[in-house]
């Protein structure tokens, strides 16, 4: 068997994206902050909980042969998560992309919790991603990935 | 009513398709007919011994006062999509996520895009309408 290239996350967090244009009052910091305390408990174990399903969402992508470019995070609320996942305008067409949706569905169903909510959405396009336009809708956070060439066993149990 | 109007979407889209120059519009356009198409064969709905007439009508009544709060109307219209017409599920979500997203990418559609939306919602519109 040949080797192959696989996308792996190169990180499995989510960070924070830069914008110097985001205005960041103190009060808003502060409000911020505040939210994130209040909501620690839940808050801190739910983002765990999205890192872990957004990677599964990504390994599903990338066993069914897409390639996911980058995934991007909105906290709307301590219990309601929503990804957003760009993959290529190659896969967007793809006749094959549509089996995704009824999967990420089942998958969304099987994730959620009481406390706990998350949705997965794709865009696909020819152009780059407009992270100005994501944050003004709440995309606060991304995960990156990297193309690595790894032996196929080991390309077999990260997908 | 909605049959109409997702007829007058989906003529829309078509005409700038010909025109060109306005893919993302396309994409748009082809949506808001699916989105009326599937109105058209669900509504009225009925659920759990009442009838509802309308998207709005039901939106109201189970999502916003009862059983699950938070959730859009374009969301909860997807989730009947999934349940009633769940052969043509995944086109409407491409179709509504490609819409909804056209932002993120600039607006940069392309024009195999713009076609594939309205095969896609050709596709819903042949499953409505039957």
């Amino acid at each position: 068997m040949k080797d192959q290239k696989i996308l792996i996350p190169l990180s499995g967090s989510w960070q924070r994206i830069d914008n110097p244009y985001l205005p960041e009052s103190q009060m808003v910091q502060e409000a911020a902050a505040a939210y994130a305390t209040r909501y620690q408990a839940v808050l801190e174990p739910n983002i765990r909980l999205s890192t872990k399903h957004t990677l599964e969402i990504l390994h599903y992508l990338i066993r069914k042969g897409f390639t996911p470019e980058a995934a991007y995070l909105n906290i709307d609320t301590f219990d309601c998560f929503n990804v957003l996942i760009k993959v290529t305008e190659a896969d967007i067409l793809n006749e094959a992309f549509l089996e995704v949706y009824p999967f990420v569905s089942e998958s969304e169903r099987s994730y959620n919790q009481e406390q706990y909510h998350i949705s997965f959405g794709f865009c696909g396009g020819t152009g780059g991603i407009d992270e100005f336009a994501l944050q003004a809708d709440g995309y606060m956070y991304k995960m990156l990935f990297q193309l690595k060439q790894i032996p196929h066993e080991k390309a077999a149990c990260h997908t | 009513m909605k049959k109409r109007h997702a007829i007058h979407n989906e003529r829309l889209s078509h005409h700038l398709f010909a025109h060109g120059g306005y893919d993302d519009w396309v994409i748009t356009t082809a949506f808001y007919a699916a989105l009326h198409f599937v109105q058209h064969r669900m509504f009225p709905y009925w659920f759990k011994g009442v009838s509802y007439q309308t998207l709005d009508h039901f939106y109201l009544e189970i999502f916003t006062k009862k059983e699950i709060k938070g959730i859009s109307k374009h969301r909860c219209l997807q989730n009947l999509v999934e349940t009633k017409l769940p052969l043509v599920y995944p086109h409407y979500c491409w179709l509504l996520q490609q819409c909804m997203y056209a932002r993120y990418i600039q607006y940069k559609v392309s024009r195999e895009s713009a076609e594939t939306a309205i095969a896609r919602a050709n596709v819903i519109k042949m499953a409505a309408c039957d």
